[in-house]
């Protein structure tokens, strides 16, 4: 397995691989451009049965699992719902191994009051084939509806308010869980942001927990979301945890995975592009053709067809910060690429998905918060353009809506970015007027719509870049959405950096991160 | 789902990119800052003491003789000049030369004088003429050639023995060939050498060598190209520091390729204007590599070019040569242009001799009265 590293594209670099939503292109960058490249997958853990049984026998500031375990008592198994990991990864999915092995051990102990819930918070409730997937047919089967289902955040009467932080937080989460005589929470690790207590009180929580620390004044001071330590929602989402934990036993797994990010069959897309073989070029032409001249149903289902042949790097088990720091180092070990320096402007493409577009469609705001909310925070210690430089995304920008997933989003859209852009600014006059919105609730609640004040949380993931910022453009996007955000839209890479010359001047110094798979530059 | 017009989708990559991009027509390349760490080759080096043994130089005179100077006779106009600087030389020494084509080390082999040739070896690239056994073996051979590691790590003991045990050595302190026939900056290999051992440095300009063989060719190009070696005095470190001696020794081989095309006492004017520490030369001489590549390969002489019959003709009625005078390999002497230089060199007491390599001079004398050859 090879590190990441920066590559400086010179005259024998050939053009590389920029994802533009559903589609990619080649690009070549100007002599000189820094190019972040994550390092290649660790190898995956041979028996991960065995590493999950290890775990869950010797945990870690924790008694095993076995001996937590009694007849009669209320354990509750939460886990993280589909937003991750990205893609979804080939089954049977590490929850699905996860949960089968806590279940077996319950089953031995002859406990008998067992309830499994997403930790969807305000995301949209999965479907019952997603949870499948999920779980897998065994587990799906054996509590499916009763006991299995998506956590309801607006459902009051299983709410439970735990109590207030030493900063007034409301610490509010799903009220089955919070009775519990054991919690496990069962996790899967993506990127450094995930896991930690970020799973429980953020993951079965309330709009009225949740407001404490989505806010744009927590994500203006996360720097970066990547490292919990410096992230002010994080540090929220931690005094939550530590509150929980004194009124609930919670047994943590958390799990994480390689950078095989995509099937077998494109290793173009992860591959370094100057040791692409005859077939990977073949196949990166082929495809993206074929894809330009698709129609965008087939097109698109291509994509959500795609799953990753993921593989499980660690398993970690018990109390829930002593196995976050475990499992960051393994992030940590499979994502950390040392990058010396900033520069003047940060280049990324941004790809088919994002947390929130799983089965679905990448609209605008989704494409900003992946942008400027996930792409740009991939840093640690500074972030990897100056204060004041410029950021080029390489996305479609096509304003289309799902209205089954997002319906608030489409009035966002049209609304609240048509008043003002400033996050700030729409916190203060809208946030509460999406976030009570009875038919938005309904919709939650009913079909599988994202939370009416989602919309919100995912323009202020994007204040920290706006704040950091001095000019963002868009390659290839549409110039009326592009408009609509407050951001300009260019055609090529060159048009693009004529626009930002204002800003960066004639001849900035140029960063690509060439991602997915998922790197965290660490800004020396 | 709702679909509003306007949507933009990318055209897809085209052919010709990806043709372009991976180089269809070649290997394709690897950027240069993603090109694996490769450390210097420690602990083994190539075994070479065997091309020095009595036997060997034996065969070597032979291969020389017999060989390559009828090889290089029939396809180069050579002249050799200032091996009257060569008198009274302290041996053992450094030769540093200029390293314009693969033809400098068979030239230089060749323009010197037997006694000094026998006892001299050619420090080579070790990881371009050593990487195979087979190339290591005809190149130790041949030129008696040494590995040198060039690509950094532990410097080899063997050229500081090799000086020790009273072998004279060859270096081309550029490190490569000349990319454009211009001179380029000279490592310190060569000063620190000849600092810590003691030796005196004995300059070489080789000029027409890159027009004559440039980079990428396999052999000359056609038409017998002139090339010509010539001699400076030797230079002793005495109390100079690694930089500084490095400088004078660029600045005197620099300013003997300068004396072949022009005079001696041009040079000497022209050295004087140069600036010498070399890379600040370098950056004051930059010209569009276009006319670099120009000047470097004006043809070395205008006369008429005299067949290799009759410079072997010429040698061999000359009989043995000395180390003084001025003596064309080929004869081949631009009457008009030998006229010129007289008038220049009123008594040829510059060090600008030329000599006929293992043959007596026909045109040589004592004082060394300058030959340029065509």
């Amino acid at each position: 397995m090879r590190p990441g590293f920066v590559l400086e594209v010179d005259e024998r670099t050939p053009p590389l691989l920029v994802h533009q939503g559903e589609a990619f292109g080649l690009e070549r960058f100007p002599l000189g451009t820094r190019v972040v490249y994550p390092p290649e997958s660790l190898p995956a853990l041979a028996d991960v049965d065995a590493a999950i049984s290890r775990a869950l026998a010797e945990p870690e500031n924790s008694e095993p699992l076995r001996a937590l375990l009694r007849p009669g008592m209320r354990l509750t198994i939460a886990f993280d719902d589909l937003s991750i990991p990205l893609p979804p990864m080939r089954r049977p999915d590490i929850r699905q191994r996860v949960i089968e092995q806590v279940l077996t051990l319950a089953a031995e102990a002859g406990v008998d009051d067992v309830v499994l819930i997403v930790a969807n918070a305000l995301h949209r409730r999965m479907t019952a084939a997603e949870i499948e997937r999920a779980v897998g047919e065994r587990v799906f089967r054996s509590f499916w509806p009763d006991s299995l289902y998506n956590h309801d955040a607006e459902d009051r009467d299983n709410l439970l308010h735990v109590g207030l932080t030493e900063n007034g937080e409301d610490v509010e989460i799903n009220r089955r869980a919070a009775e519990s005589d054991l919690l496990v929470y069962v996790n899967v690790n993506l990127v450094a942001m995930d896991g930690g207590h970020k799973s429980v009180p953020i993951g079965l929580a309330s709009y009225n927990s949740l407001r404490h620390h989505h806010n744009s004044h927590t994500m203006v001071h996360s720097r970066s979301f990547m490292d919990h330590t410096r992230s002010a929602m994080h540090s929220s989402a931690w005094r939550m945890g530590r509150l929980l934990a004194d009124h609930l036993k919670i047994f943590t797994v958390e799990t994480t995975v390689n950078n095989a990010a995509f099937p077998a069959r494109y290793g173009f897309l992860t591959r370094r592009e100057w040791e692409w073989s005859v077939r990977d070029q073949a196949m990166a032409f082929g495809l993206s053709r074929g894809l330009a001249a698709m129609p965008t149903r087939p097109r698109r289902r291509i994509f959500q067809d795609l799953v990753a042949d993921y593989g499980v790097t660690g398993v970690h088990a018990g109390e829930t910060e002593a196995v976050h720091a475990k499992t960051l180092a393994n992030v940590h070990r499979q994502q950390l690429v040392e990058v010396d320096g900033q520069s003047d402007v940060l280049v990324v493409g941004l790809p088919y998905l994002g947390p929130y577009n799983v089965n679905s469609v990448m609209n605008p705001i989704l494409a900003m918060c992946l942008g400027l909310g996930y792409f740009f925070n991939m840093y640690r210690g500074r972030p990897l353009v100056r204060r004041g430089g410029a950021m080029i995304l390489y996305h479609p920008v096509t304003p289309e809506f799902s209205q089954l997933h997002h319906p608030s989003y489409v009035d966002f859209f049209e609304e609240v970015l048509a008043e003002s852009t400033d996050p700030a600014t729409i916190e203060a006059t809208f946030e509460k007027q999406y976030a009570t919105d009875p038919w938005y609730t309904h919709l939650y609640r009913t079909s599988h719509a994202y939370h009416g004040v989602h919309p919100f949380y995912m323009w202020y993931w994007g204040a920290h870049a706006l704040d950091h910022l001095g000019d963002v453009v868009w390659v290839g996007g549409d110039r009326a959405a592009c408009a609509r955000m407050g951001f300009r839209a260019a055609s090529t890479l060159a048009d693009a950096l004529e626009m930002i010359s204002s800003t960066v001047g004639r001849n900035p110094s140029l960063t690509y991160l060439h991602s997915p798979p998922y790197a965290i530059a660490d800004v020396r | 789902m709702t679909a509003p017009g306007g949507r933009q989708r990318p055209a897809g990559i085209g052919l010709r990119e990806m043709a372009r991009g991976w180089r269809w027509a070649s290997r394709p390349p690897v950027p240069a800052s993603a090109r694996p760490y490769q450390p210097a080759p420690r602990g083994r080096e190539f075994p070479t003491a065997w091309a020095r043994t009595p036997a060997m130089r034996a065969a070597r005179v032979a291969a020389l003789e017999l060989g390559m100077r009828p090889m290089l006779d029939a396809n180069l106009s050579l002249s050799v000049a200032g091996l009257d600087a060569l008198e009274g030389l302290r041996t053992p020494a450094v030769f540093v030369s200029n390293h314009s084509s693969h033809l400098d080390a068979p030239l230089l082999l060749c323009a010197l004088p037997r006694d000094i040739r026998d006892h001299t070896a050619v420090a080579a690239a070790a990881d371009y003429f050593f990487d195979s056994w087979w190339r290591g073996l005809g190149t130790a051979f041949l030129f008696a050639t040494v590995p040198i590691e060039r690509r950094g790590g532990a410097p080899s003991s063997a050229p500081a023995d090799l000086l020790a045990a009273g072998w004279n050595l060859v270096i081309f302190p550029e490190g490569t060939r000349t990319k454009d026939g211009q001179l380029a900056r000279f490592r310190f290999g060569a000063a620190h050498l000849a600092i810590t051992c003691g030796v005196p440095v004995v300059p070489v300009g080789i000029r027409g060598g890159f027009a004559a063989m440039p980079r990428g060719r396999a052999w000359t190009v056609p038409g017998r190209p002139g090339v010509s070696v010539r001699f400076g005095r030797p230079l002793y470190p005495a109390d100079s520091d690694l930089r500084s001696f490095t400088g004078r020794i660029f600045a005197e081989v620099s300013r003997l390729i300068d004396e072949d095309a022009t005079s001696w006492w041009d040079s000497l004017r022209a050295a004087r204007e140069r600036p010498a520490v070399p890379a600040r030369a370098a950056r004051a001489a930059r010209k569009a590599h276009w006319r670099q590549v120009w000047e470097a390969t004006e043809p070395v002489g205008t006369a008429g070019v005299v067949s290799p019959w009759q410079a072997a003709a010429r040698r061999g009625s000359a009989g043995v040569t000395g180390r003084s005078g001025s003596q064309g390999l080929t004869a081949a002497t631009g009457a008009a242009r030998e006229a010129q230089r007289e008038s220049r060199e009123p008594d040829g007491s510059g060090g600008a001799g030329g000599t006929d390599v293992g043959g007596a001079g026909a045109a040589g004398d004592a004082t060394g009265t300058s030959t340029p050859v065509g």
